[in-house]
């Protein structure tokens, strides 16, 4: 990578490093995991950098790609996770994030680009690859799970 | 109803803004292409934060004969009795293909952080046995170093082995890979081409690993500049001392016929590899053994570009390569003690 390309490069991965970051962590319910692929996806597009017109949106969508993936190993790791998911602030979002955590995989990804990516339902379907009534599914699965949890 | 909805929606939404509002603004102190070292998981007793502040390490030295690929750089995942999951891989694309005209060996280093050394040999054992069943034969655990500074693991394979992850039990635990402290520096920068000519031959009392001849490094995410020399010695060799990035000489840990030597820095020395790395041998009498910078062709040339694969040949002249170029000088070597 000639010098030039690593100073833009370098200005890239301090951009968006947090942003993905927090996304990946929000879609794999760990910070670390998220953190491993969001660092996977900056390496991987180092190759292809020069010939990006728009590397960002190559990086988010390597980026859910790698939570994707993370969860194909997940059944072993699951079961050694650390026992809760991070303290936060207060107990009202310390539970929500509990209940979201707890969806299964797909249901907690559309949750997570629906309310915290703000991706419309038709870039969700477009995202996981999947049609938009499926999305609206798991949409409204995903919230009935977190209320029926979050419910005394 | 729809009031009941909206006040979910929203709801969630502010939990999960308010939960990645704990990833701060800023990245990792330095990003290489190299994974960081981790800690543990963060529920932990202080003791065990105590413990597993040391960071660990797993190097694999190439003894065979595989060309190095793209696909041979993954991630290595092991299994240890608990701890937190840790993914792992790591692609290619950095540095330049080899020169040499017959496939190189492989030499892959691999960094495990957060583990017990026990833990970590436990897991690596798992690894290597799930890889013999496997079919992928000849990795073998050489040695495990420890000190105050971390622990090491040294693994010989004879190809391109790099994965074990379907145990029965045990979390996943990932050793990630190293890069030559040339590939690991300048993204791009090609001098370091992955070969180990002298793999199952020692051409010097003490010799440094393959993967380019020198160090490896990593940058870290919490510590900084972390550099490792791994290598291998001669039985009569006990102690070795090296110099590192930075200029500081450093007292390697010999164990097996190996030797590792490692340094943290809070961050990236300036410093560009070339030419021999200075490093001397000594006996069990401290009497000066080797000394790489006096040593003639201590190290085969890896930095040249008419680079050829050397020959070797027993102490009495016989040929126990095959790869030699007509003309071409051979180098003495010893066998490698099994």
């Amino acid at each position: 990578m000639a010098e030039s390309q690593q100073d833009t490069f370098d200005v890239l991965y301090r951009q968006h490093w947090a942003p993905l970051t927090r996304l990946a962590w929000l879609l794999t319910g760990s910070r670390e995991v998220g953190e491993d692929v969001v660092h996977d996806a900056f390496v991987k597009l180092i190759p292809l950098w020069p010939t990006l017109d728009v590397p960002e949106q190559y990086l988010r969508r390597m980026v859910v790609n790698g939570c994707r993936d993370h969860h194909r190993h997940r059944g072993v790791a699951a079961r050694h996770r650390p026992p809760a998911a991070e303290p936060v602030w207060n107990p009202e979002v310390d539970e929500t994030w509990a209940a979201v955590a707890a969806l299964p995989e797909r249901q907690r990804h559309v949750i997570v680009l629906r309310y915290y990516a703000d991706q419309r339902i038709d870039e969700i379907a477009e995202t996981l690859g999947c049609p938009t009534g499926t999305v609206k599914s798991l949409v409204h699965r995903g919230l009935a799970h977190i209320k029926e949890r979050l419910e005394p | 109803m729809n009031n009941d909805l909206n006040e979910l929606e929203g709801r969630v939404a502010t939990a999960l803004r308010s939960v990645a509002s704990t990833v701060p603004d800023e990245p990792p102190i330095f990003f290489s292409g190299e994974r960081g070292v981790r800690r543990g998981g963060r529920h932990q007793t202080p003791q065990k934060a105590q413990r597993q502040k040391a960071i660990y390490r797993a190097a694999l030295v190439g003894a065979g004969a595989i060309a190095v690929s793209a696909a041979i750089l993954g991630g290595l995942a092991v299994r240890a009795p608990s701890n937190t999951p840790h993914t792992s891989s790591f692609p290619a694309g950095h540095g330049a293909a080899p020169m040499q005209p017959s496939p190189p060996p492989v030499t892959i280093h691999y960094q495990v952080a957060g583990y017990t050394t026990e833990q970590a040999t436990a897991a690596a054992a798992q690894c290597l046995s799930a890889a013999g069943t496997a079919g992928e034969q000849g990795a073998v655990l050489r040695a495990t170093f420890s000190d105050a500074g971390g622990s090491t693991l040294v693994v010989t394979t004879p190809s391109g082995w790099n994965t074990c992850d379907a145990s029965a039990d045990g979390t996943v635990l990932v050793a990630d890979p190293f890069k030559s402290y040339a590939d690991a520096q300048g993204w791009g920068q090609s001098a370091s081409p992955a070969t180990d000519p002298s793999a199952d031959w020692l051409t010097a009392p003490v010799e440094l690993d393959s993967d380019g001849g020198g160090y490896l490094s990593k940058s870290t995410m919490s510590d900084g500049w972390l550099d490792v020399a791994v290598g291998r010695v001669a039985p009569n060799i006990t102690k070795v001392t090296i110099q590192m990035p930075g200029g500081s000489t450093v007292t390697a840990s010999v164990e097996n016929g190996f030797f590792v030597a490692r340094q943290l820095l809070p961050s990236a020395p300036s410093f560009s590899q070339a030419g021999t790395v200075p490093i001397l041998g000594y006996d069990s009498s401290s009497n000066l053994v080797y000394d790489s910078l006096t040593a003639p062709s201590a190290l085969p040339a890896h930095f040249t570009p008419t680079w050829q694969p050397p020959c070797f040949v027993t102490s009495n002249g016989q040929p126990v390569s095959s790869n030699a170029v007509s003309g071409q000088k051979c180098l003495k070597a010893t066998a490698w003690p099994e």
